[in-house]
């Protein structure tokens, strides 16, 4: 007898439905919306009362919360699950999650967690590991079953992104990290409770190993506490609507879910196959790190997505590079998971946001590829590294789509890459310090086919951005800011601009013992730009610190100090900070001692441009430079506008009969620098066939030719090569 | 019948001004006009004039016998939303000066509803109420400590202000970081300012955030500081000019006003963003003193009106404050009754989807103009109003009393086309369906307010008010299992009414860390015991002087510290009302951190308390209060269970459950105290409709207010 309906077990229904998904191709061979159809007002209101109450678990366990990333940020979210592991609704926040969790409570049901291990009322269950059912280390769940009567009526699950995961380096997120054993603590879909209550010997294992467990012991009671408000809502919905009715409408609703996707689907992309490649650079040569991994390396994240008649949406990502001795690798349920945050941002907003749109989709990722590690020792502590820039291939390719269909304001060409800095050492209360600075949650939004993207204000793996309040970081981190502010320029130029970035410049303040570790995009691009768009300041002096500044000086004569970069020309921070500056475009520092008085900028980057840069609307430039958007130089070189300060006013003027003509002349250069692509072809297959592409790079297409015999053939096909090229 | 006009309560709604006229024997009568957004003035005279009309009195008459005039309304936000206000020159910590247009990154999709939050391409930022132009950046940097890590660079502050009257500042407006731990850099600021001001000749208003609110979270402060700065004024002409119409009719007194944290205050107020918002506070404030009068605890304020359902929670006589609420999508650390809202009201719009035949409720409203497709403005889409006239539930040649006569054939036909076809039902069965998915809606919400916060419906007693309260409150409470359910006669101008309940009372509110440790020893808590009434001496003279400012004695004043605690180490509080006016012993202490831990558990479920981590006290609040004459509840002898005859208007058929049926129709204001009418009915009011449905029975106590009793 097992615990699932029916007296089946979890193991039996799993495969039930799997079987037959496969056989009917609709979730649970649900032929027809029968109970929708019957009384379509009956099936809403259970729908909305789902929902209403898993929201509403949300907006009460995030003030439990001692973290800002949860408190002031929202990353945090609640999901409803039916006994298979299937999402029937979700709250808002970190949305990633829908589907990482549902590849959780699958694999607990494939491990035949009923059995051996006993999955009971008021059991608490955790997982962070991303092989199994997770994005990062850093995002933990609890999962617990909701009973009803003797069956298992449902699993309610529940994410939030963790300030410190106790790795080899503090914070959520280690990069000193090379394989599994430096990431930081596991948690495999472990059992940590029952009764509703945490086994002590777990929480005296938490309060042991990480740095500062008061946040992670609130988290914890967030998660919880929000689960089992949603379970005792959940029975009181069961109680009125009858159970044969919900478990009905559970199937239905799944079902509906996918049909609706797919006629989303069908709607808003036009068919056909949309290409899009990206890279992420790992910079680890001459990094403290054993030989093995100490090197640069590159990779690869060609994307494919397709789109059906039928409404099928299929991602691929043949040719994508091995895995690394690097925290930069995904999984599976990762890749899902970022697919799962795209589509329900871009497609699947309404209507009805589970699981169905899961089972619209198919995807495809190598095995062996930095995307689907073959190496179950594999460190998963930065995927979102990688992640991030595949889907804003992902991202270019849906745009495309858009724009086939005539949907121009659907189009989102892109997005800043988040980055990330993180802190450890002392805290400014003398206690053991780890966690991230948030604010990173808020970077510059890509163009739209419409209007210019929003400035600061976007991360693509939580539609609810926000960079918080400075004070309240300030409670956390030994930090004063100097600055948060608009980087001018760095979204990218187009006819629509990319929304800009922003920096904090913070100067280190209240303890002797801090250490900084940061990481975010390369020297490679990924947010490209779309239809002539410019990609995003990207290169542009990253990552810029001082060490035994003249500040406390500077600061006691009351002269100038930095509050951002500026225009990097003119660069405030080089004007006004004496000491050791330093000043690179790599995506990783490793763990760095910092002390009071030194100073670092963070660099939250901007979205990608859309459209031709000398077709952008005169008054936007007029606009951008007055609020500080934009970098003048930049108004005249890309965009062919000429601009003029007013001496009175002080405001920026467009001169309108100038601009025409330097449009005009650039219109003509354009003419007299392109070069046929047969020509562009040529020049560059000399340089494949010469091999004079740098190692990390040819290691690289090493990997994707060796480990995708389909993409290899189609490389070679496309640059001529001989049939046994290799790299 | 001779009566004397004593308490004139207004509240201009998005829709209707409604206006509520109380006598000296506590006898309320109702007035309504349309709200008049260009110049409220108007609906307010028209409302005033339409409540007097019916105590056979003019505004010539009726007027000069008031005594207190409160009023509660919109002006404010819209100088907001319309950006209408003063020209606010800006000093911010030097790096903060594009904090208006950064927003925090997420004010792009404040008052967007699930669907637009995760469809991220539809978020926009707001026009900032502040140029770039006119903002300064000041060097200076105050820690969280209280600290100076930089000291104020004067010679900026003494630039900028130069420069920014020279730009033509109608205002300083002044935000620091962390001045809500010290204020020194912003007093030094301000006293620069007035020095340069002295030095041009010319004065101008000063507002510092440290003065205005000192709570931490920069962003919600400088919000906060930056809207008095730029609609306080505007505000109070507007204000100003509503009480001179008043004064020019023979009002002698003081027009005062409604605040977000549930008291009033004098429209000449220092603080005038606490007004920001307060029609929904009212209806809260109205069902607390009703409630007291009658000996209930704990109710459920519920408020439908045409854009939206609103609901309040009054526990033990107390009710709960959002420290941060969104408004006209700011983010403000503004202490607000906690009111949650949801896009629920005849007004929500009703549409289907052609491709997946979903069905889409609002969150949209058609708002007053061009109204419900009834009201025959060639509207493009129905509404629940249009329901409830194609179910025959509002009587459309009665609709405000008969003034707007609705028209039933047109909300048919376009409802038929737009939902019932394409749903394949029949119209009637559709209309009805679509009550019932809204009522649902509404159900939902308040089980999620309830059982979300701990709290069992059955504890409670729920009233229901607003224009359409009564006509849906049987359905939007079924079973819910509250103790009862309370519609009182005068539920369409409750809120205006709840205005007219609440105390004068000023709210003083200011951040600060402070711990206290797990088993803390007597002397610990002592001198915990001590900062907090040093902080707590500090808001008791600032709260003296304002109010003798506005004509009262301490004697008159009642004091009440309020501590916003939590678990040392969380970011966010609960509000615990301190037993104790000053902390004299260790033992005070312990006695707040039990309610704090009583209040916990009931919020959060006891799965989340964690005493291991000690307390901490991050907000001492002073509520300086003066009591008010507020509206007597008149008592009425009982009459039998039986309405007198005169007040039965005949039978009318209603589709209800599928089928139509004869529902008894009543007046409501021929029914007296002590009648009960039977279910099926409806009871209507030229402002309301009243339903009792089949197997429910409306009873009037002694007191006017209807219990729906099954």
């Amino acid at each position: 007898m097992g615990i699932g309906w029916n007296g089946k077990t979890l193991g039996q229904m799993l495969k039930e439905s799997e079987d037959l998904l496969a056989e009917t191709g609709s979730c649970y061979g649900v032929k027809t919306l029968s109970l929708k159809q019957d009384d379509p007002l009956k099936y809403e209101r259970l729908f909305a009362r789902l929902r209403g109450g898993i929201v509403a678990a949300r907006e009460t366990a995030l003030h439990i919360s001692a973290s800002p990333i949860v408190r002031e940020l929202g990353e945090l979210c609640f999901v409803l699950y039916s006994p298979e592991g299937d999402c029937i609704a979700l709250s808002t926040g970190i949305i990633v999650h829908v589907h990482t969790m549902s590849e959780a409570i699958k694999w607990m049901i494939r491990q035949n967690y009923e059995e051996d291990v006993g999955i009971k009322e008021g059991d608490i269950f955790i997982n962070n590991d991303a092989l199994v059912g997770d994005a990062h280390t850093a995002d933990v769940q609890s999962l617990i079953p909701v009973y009803y009567g003797d069956e298992l009526i449902a699993w309610i699950g529940a994410v939030t992104h963790v300030m410190e995961i106790g790795g080899v380096d503090a914070g959520g997120i280690p990069m000193s990290t090379i394989n599994r054993f430096g990431d930081g603590l596991y948690f495999t879909c472990e059992k940590v409770g029952e009764d509703d209550r945490l086994f002590r010997t777990y929480q005296i294992r938490c309060e042991r190993n990480l740095r500062g467990a008061v946040h992670w012991n609130l988290d914890e009671k967030a998660r919880i506490a929000g689960c089992h408000i949603m379970r005792e809502a959940l029975k009181g919905i069961i109680d009125e609507f009858g159970v044969d009715y919900y478990k009905s409408f559970t199937r239905e609703t799944i079902e509906e879910g996918r049909l609706l996707f797919s006629g989303r689907v069908k709607e808003r992309l036009f068919p056909g196959r949309y290409r899009a490649a990206s890279f992420y650079d790992v910079p680890q040569k001459g990094a403290p790190l054993p030989s093995i991994a100490a090197k640069d390396m590159v990779l690869h994240a060609p994307v494919e997505v397709t789109v059906k008649p039928d409404g099928m949406l299929k991602l691929g990502m043949n040719g994508a590079s091995k895995w690394t001795y690097s925290p930069a690798n995904s999984s599976l349920p990762a890749m899902q998971g970022g697919l799962w945050v795209s589509i329900t941002q871009m497609l699947a907003y309404d209507g009805k946001v589970n699981d169905g749109a899961y089972y619209a989709t198919e995807q495809e990722y190598p095995f062996g590829s930095w995307a689907n590690p073959d190496w179950p020792y594999v460190s998963l502590s930065a995927t979102w590294g990688p992640l991030m820039v595949t889907f804003n291939a992902v991202y270019r390719c849906m745009s495309r789509s858009f724009f086939a269909r005539g949907y121009l304001e659907e189009i989102l060409s892109g997005y800043g890459h988040t980055g990330m800095i993180q802190w450890g050492g002392t805290d400014q209360y003398g206690n053991p310090m780890g966690g991230i600075n948030f604010e990173l949650c808020a970077s510059g939004m890509g163009a739209r086919g419409i209007m210019d993207g929003l400035d600061s204000g976007y991360a693509m793996w939580n539609p609810e951005s926000d960079m918080g309040n400075m004070e309240i970081w300030e409670l956390v981190f030994p930090q004063v800011y100097l600055g948060r502010r608009i980087i001018p320029g760095s979204g990218g130029l187009g006819k629509y601009r990319g929304g800009n970035g922003f920096h904090s410049v913070l100067l280190m303040w209240g303890s002797n013992d801090i250490e900084l570790t940061c990481a975010g995009p390369g020297k490679v691009f990924d947010n490209c730009g779309l239809f002539g768009g410019y990609p995003s300041a990207r290169v542009c002096r990253r990552k810029i610190f001082a060490h035994n500044t003249d500040l406390a000086e500077t600061f006691k004569e009351k002269r100038p100090y930095p509050s951002f970069e500026g225009d990097p020309k003119n660069s405030e921070i080089e004007a006004f900070v004496k000491g050791d500056l330093h000043c690179d475009d790599a995506s990783i520092m490793f763990p760095t001692p910092f002390h009071p008085h030194d100073v670092f900028v963070t660099f939250w980057q901007g979205g990608p441009g859309y459209g031709d840069p000398i077709e952008r609307p005169v008054e936007l430039v007029e606009k951008d430079l007055n609020n500080g958007y934009a970098l003048p130089e930049a108004m005249e070189t890309v965009l062919g506008v000429v601009t003029e300060k007013d001496r009175e006013t002080l405001e920026w003027k467009v001169d309108s009969r100038k601009t025409e003509d330097l449009r005009n002349r650039i219109r003509e250069q354009r003419g007299q620098k392109g070069v046929p692509v047969k020509e562009w072809w040529k020049t560059e297959r000399e340089r494949i066939l010469n091999k004079t592409l740098s190692e990390p790079v040819q290691q690289m297409y090493r990997e994707s030719m060796s480990i995708s015999q389909p993409w290899a053939e189609e490389f070679r096909t496309f640059w001529e090569l001989p049939d046994d090229f290799e790299f | 019948m001779n009566r004397t006009v004593e308490i004139l309560g207004i509240d201009a709604g998005g829709t209707m001004t409604d206006t509520i006229l109380i006598d000296t024997d506590g006898d309320m009568v109702i007035g309504k006009a349309a709200t008049t957004p260009h110049d409220e003035a108007i609906g307010f005279v028209e409302s005033t004039r339409d409540a007097l009309q019916n105590w056979d009195k003019t505004l010539d008459s009726g007027v000069p016998e008031i005594k207190i005039a409160i009023y509660s309304g919109t002006a404010m936000l819209n100088t907001l939303i319309e950006r209408k206000g003063n020209r606010v020159g800006l000093l911010v910590t030097k790096g903060m000066e594009d904090y208006l247009l950064m927003e925090r990154g997420c004010q792009s999709y404040l008052g967007y509803h699930y669907a637009d939050r995760l469809h991220s391409v539809t978020h926009v930022s707001n026009p900032p109420l502040v140029s770039k132009k006119t903002i300064r950046g000041i060097g200076g940097r105050i820690d969280l400590f209280g600290q100076e890590v930089i000291p104020l660079y004067d010679h900026e502050v003494r630039q900028a202000v130069t420069s920014l009257m020279e730009d033509g500042a109608e205002s300083i407006c002044i935000c620091f970081v962390n001045s809500y731990v010290s204020p020194m850099h912003e007093q030094q600021a301000e006293t620069i300012a007035r020095e340069v001001m002295a030095e041009m000749g010319k004065e101008l208003p000063v507002y510092t955030s440290s003065n205005i609110q000192p709570v931490w979270r920069e962003a919600s402060r400088l919000n906060c500081t930056v809207i008095e700065a730029y609609a306080a004024d505007p505000s109070r002409k507007h204000l100003s000019s509503i009480e001179n119409r008043l004064r020019e009719k023979g009002f002698i007194n003081q027009l005062q006003i409604m605040t977000a944290h549930g008291g009033i205050s004098n429209i000449r107020t220092a603080q005038a963003f606490r007004s920001l918002i307060s029609g929904p506070i009212g209806g809260i404030i109205g069902s607390r003193h009703v409630g007291r009068h009658l000996g209930l605890n704990n109710i459920i304020c519920t408020d439908m009106g045409g854009t939206s359902f609103d609901v309040g929670l009054i526990t033990d006589g107390t009710f709960a404050i959002n420290p941060e609420p969104d408004l006209a999508r700011f983010r403000l650390n503004l202490p607000m009754v906690a009111v949650d809202s949801i896009g629920a009201g005849t007004g929500t719009i009703l549409k289907v989807d052609p491709i997946s035949k979903r069905i889409n409720l609002g969150p949209e409203s058609v708002g007053s103009s061009p109204g419900p497709v009834c009201y025959g403005n060639q509207a493009e889409n129905p509404s629940i109003c249009d329901c409830d006239v194609i179910t025959g539930i509002i009587n459309p040649d009665y609709y405000l009393g008969g003034a707007v006569r609705l028209e039933r054939k047109k909300a048919i036909q376009v409802f038929d086309e737009k939902v019932a076809k394409p749903l394949g039902l029949d119209p009637y069965e559709a209309a009805a369906g679509m009550i019932d998915l809204v009522e649902s809606q509404m159900r939902n919400h308040l089980y999620a307010m309830v059982l979300g916060r701990g709290f069992e419906t059955m504890e409670y007693y729920l009233f229901a008010y607003g224009g359409a309260g009564p006509m849906h409150a049987a359905n939007y409470c079924s079973g819910l299992n509250f103790r009862g359910i309370a519609v009182p006669s005068w539920a369409p101008a409750f809120s205006a009414y709840g205005c007219t309940c609440a105390d004068y009372m000023h709210r003083y509110d200011k951040s600060l860390l402070m711990v206290i440790p797990l088993g803390a020893d007597d002397d610990t808590k002592k001198g915990i015991g001590a900062a907090l009434n040093g902080v707590l001496d500090q808001l008791k003279a600032r709260a003296m002087e304002e109010l003798s400012e506005e004509a009262f004695t301490e004697d008159q004043i009642l004091f009440q510290p309020v501590f916003r605690m939590c678990y040392t180490g969380q970011l966010d509080a609960l509000e615990v009302r301190s037993p104790h006016l000053t902390i004299q012993k260790p033992e005070d202490i312990d006695s707040i951190i039990a309610v704090f831990e009583d209040l916990y558990e009931k919020v959060y479920a006891r799965a989340a308390k964690f005493s291991d981590a000690g307390y901490q006290i991050t907000e001492v609040v002073l509520l300086a209060s003066v009591e008010t004459t507020k509206p007597r509840l008149a008592e009425h002898p009982l009459e039998e269970s039986n309405p007198s005859k005169e007040a039965f208007k005949g039978n009318r058929q209603i589709y209800w459950q599928g089928q139509w049926k004869d529902f008894g129709t009543w007046e409501m204001d021929h029914i007296l105290p002590g009648n009960v009418i039977q279910g099926p009915a409806i009871v209507e009011h030229p402002a309301t409709t009243f339903v009792v449905p089949k197997g429910y029975q409306a009873r009037m106590d002694a007191y006017r207010i209807f219990w729906l009793e099954q």
